[in-house]
């Protein structure tokens, strides 16, 4: 039953890309192979968009792709998008493509990034809150060596596959997290650890003069104090201003970093993580 | 030994009842009723049986002639060889007041808080071996009486212009401070009767020898002019700050300096030779290798000082065991990237390298201080240096430092290695993992060594006792 369902959208899919030439305005076969797949899941509206610019996947492998990514339309919007060339960072590239794709809109990105020779994740929207940056950091480390290996479709699938888990509410492996934090565990569990044993191990401080003077027999009177004044110095330091400027500096900066701050937040929303391979 | 008048037993002094007691009849007596022929108190000795060690030559006093089974110094298990001996008579005593019994639950209540502690130290067989020892200290006593004249001054400002008027300050000072008590037996560490101090001196009786009966005593060997500078600049400085809080002086800054060694004229300090006395130390030594630890009770306070080593297999054990709930947080709170988690230990290794200088240098130099009776010894006589310039403030040469040892090489390599693989960026986790290996090796390896040498302090080097002379001074 599932499987037939899964059929049903991808038979759809290849008719529609023999039914709509868009390749009229193609000039080479190459750029042929480059356009993109698309297909909007009728039930919720959301789509997916497949684009292998740098021709990483084979004909067939687009089309499996694409089938495996239509069940996370059932949440957002997922695309795939290949590059072989990127000034950018691929984090700001992959942000930058979604929202030009799909604004603001839920979903989640998929980008393998032969220039910085890095995948990426990149969500937004009720998408996000699932596929956090944690785990989209986690998702690309798990799948990292199948793009060094040079199987992208693996790496692709493999990445949607635990998309798809953790969206149906399943649990994906984390092996960095837990290695990561299991040395650092240690790390700091071997430092708090030495300052718990000599703080356990500590005698009390020896005692202080008072407490020692406390302990023995003592008298102090001192009569008939006098006090006589013999001379005075006088000299000439003018009070400086230097308090007044000072804060107006502090207030000065205090403008400049609120106006920074509206510059650089703002607009953009979403995020993911990624690793280079 | 102290006949019981009653059925000719041994008299021993009863801690609970402060009184002499028959151990057979339960006979009370006073202990100033009961003395031997030689023990009146116009003779300046008395006579007491010599306990020797045949191993570190360490001494112990005791008026029975019954024999000693081990050595409280050195912890060897052997019979001490004894003789009789006249040993000076100390002024005053203060009696134990604290029991065997008060005595082993004080320590007892301390070990179970010292977890790291070797399970050795928590032995039942090995608490029993608390052994009362009365410890001679020097009681100083510092009087001033005379008419005092010092400068002060007082800073304030009008309009543009900055006033100080100077002054000449003046009264009549009449201070005393007595009984300033410090351990005049050189096999009792100073660095042990420091930290049980206090002695409350208000307790203190007039010696009578049949005190000691059921106790030992330690000799006095440590020259009386020792702590002579200490208690001098004691009584100077908190009579001066006495003085800087009369009323009619508040609003006036004295610009006499505390340490300053003219200021025993200006105050007219007087400090007569100390008197003997006896304080009350309940005394165990644990003996491991060739490295002694010792336990102390202060026997009038119950205030318990211990060597306590940390046990290197309990330290890496409680490692484990506080790393999981750390686990635990951390995966609550974070998901870290390899290359975060390299930073991370990456700081982490060299903050355990600038631990290891800041303790090392500690340990050197509490050691380099503490060894040497002798070096403390000029530094103190030496009074036209001010205090605490000369107080172990001096920089540890580099050489010095490394006979301490090697120990930070391990954090050392972990961050050069974690540098390395910065700038090598590999692609794959596993070099980042493993730069984070590194470290916690390193960081393991740095601490051993950090707490190697702590043990090294916490204890002590077996005592070689070369008794010759002693202190005819005073
Ligand atoms: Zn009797
Ligand atoms: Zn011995």
């Amino acid at each position: 039953m599932l499987k037939r369902i899964k059929k049903i959208p991808l038979i759809l899919l290849l008719i529609g890309c023999f039914c709509f030439p868009q390749t009229v305005h193609a000039e080479t076969e190459d750029e042929l192979a480059l356009d993109p797949i698309v297909w909007e899941n009728p039930e919720t509206g959301y789509k997916v968009f497949l684009e292998d610019d740098a021709q990483l996947l084979s004909p067939e492998n687009r089309t499996q792709l694409a089938a495996e990514m239509q069940q996370i339309t059932a949440y957002g919007n997922v695309v795939f998008k290949s590059i072989s060339y990127n000034s950018y960072s691929a984090s700001f590239y992959a942000g930058d493509f979604y929202h030009d794709t799909f604004g603001q809109s839920s979903g989640t990105l998929f980008l393998i990034d032969m220039d910085n020779r890095e995948i990426y994740i990149f969500s937004d929207g009720a998408v996000y809150k699932t596929i956090t940056t944690s785990y989209a950091n986690t998702i690309t480390d798990n799948v990292y060596g199948y793009a060094s290996r040079g199987d992208y479709y693996g790496c692709a699938s493999n990445a949607y596959q635990q998309i798809h888990s953790l969206l149906a509410g399943r649990k994906i492996a984390q092996p960095m997290k837990y290695i990561n934090n299991a040395l650092l565990a240690l790390i700091f569990a071997a430092l708090i650890n030495y300052f718990l044993a000599k703080l356990l191990s500590a005698n009390a401080a020896k005692p202080s003069s008072s407490e020692i003077l406390s302990a023995i027999s003592t008298k102090f009177t001192f009569s008939n104090p006098r006090k006589q004044k013999i001379s005075q110095d006088k000299i000439y330091r003018p009070l400086s201003s230097s308090s007044s400027s000072s804060s107006s500096h502090h207030s000065s900066g205090s403008h400049r970093s609120s106006g920074s701050h509206r510059s650089s937040g703002g607009h953009r929303s979403g995020g993911g993580g990624g690793h280079r391979f | 030994m102290y006949e019981c008048p009653n059925c000719g037993g041994n008299l021993k002094f009863d801690i609970a009842t402060q009184q002499l007691k028959c151990d057979y009849c339960l006979t009370q007596k006073d202990p100033y009723e009961i003395t031997k022929e030689k023990d009146a108190e116009e003779n300046n000795l008395f006579d007491v049986t010599v306990f020797t060690c045949p191993q570190c030559g360490g001494e112990i006093l005791s008026t029975d002639t019954s024999i000693a089974e081990f050595c409280s110094f050195c912890g060897a298990s052997t019979i001490l060889t004894s003789r009789i001996r006249q040993e000076k008579r100390p002024s005053y005593i203060i009696p134990f007041q604290q029991t065997k019994a008060a005595c082993k639950q004080a320590y007892i209540a301390k070990m179970r808080r010292a977890i790291f502690a070797p399970d050795e130290l928590k032995h039942e067989k090995y608490i029993d071996g608390f052994r009362g020892i009365y410890i001679p200290y020097w009681a100083y006593s510092v009087s001033q009486k005379g008419s005092v004249h010092l400068k002060g001054e007082k800073t304030y400002r009008k309009g543009d212009y900055v006033y100080t008027d100077h002054y000449d300050l003046s009264g009549d000072i009449d201070a005393g401070y007595h009984d300033l008590s410090y351990d005049a037996s050189s096999s009792f560490s100073d660095t042990i009767s420091e930290k049980i101090a206090p002695f409350d001196v208000k307790g203190t009786k007039r010696f009578t020898p049949s005190f000691l009966s059921g106790f030992y005593a330690d000799t006095a060997d440590v020259d009386s002019r020792l702590y002579r500078n200490d208690v001098i600049r004691l009584a100077n400085a908190t009579s001066l700050d006495a003085i800087r809080k009369q009323a009619e002086f508040r609003d006036v800054t004295i610009t006499d300096k505390k340490t300053a060694p003219s200021l025993s004229n200006t105050l007219h300090t007087v400090c007569p030779s100390p008197e003997r006395t006896l304080y009350p130390v309940w005394f165990m030594s644990y003996r491991k290798g060739d490295r002694v630890a010792y336990a102390t009770v202060n026997g009038q306070t119950g205030k318990v000082a211990a060597d306590i080593p940390i046990d290197i297999r309990k330290y890496l054990l409680g490692t484990i065991l506080l790393a999981l709930p750390v686990f635990l947080l951390l995966n609550f709170l974070f998901t870290f990237k390899p290359a975060f988690t390299l930073v991370l230990s990456l700081l982490l290794a060299v903050f355990t390298l600038v631990l290891y200088l800041v303790e090392i240098n500690q340990i050197c130099r509490q050691d380099l201080r503490t060894e040497d009776r002798g070096f403390q010894f000029k530094q103190f006589s030496n009074e036209t240096d001010s205090e605490g310039k000369n107080h172990g403030k001096e920089k540890i040469p580099p050489t010095e430092f490394l006979k301490y040892g090697k120990g930070f090489l391990g954090s050392l390599i972990a961050i050069l290695l974690a540098i390395w693989i910065f700038i090598f960026n590999p692609v794959s986790d596993l070099w980042y993992y493993g730069g984070a290996i590194a470290s916690l090796a390193g960081v393991l390896s740095t601490v051993m060594a950090i707490i190697q040498k702590y043990n090294v302090l916490a204890t002590r080097k077996l005592p070689q006792f070369d008794r010759k002379g002693g202190d005819d001074r005073a």
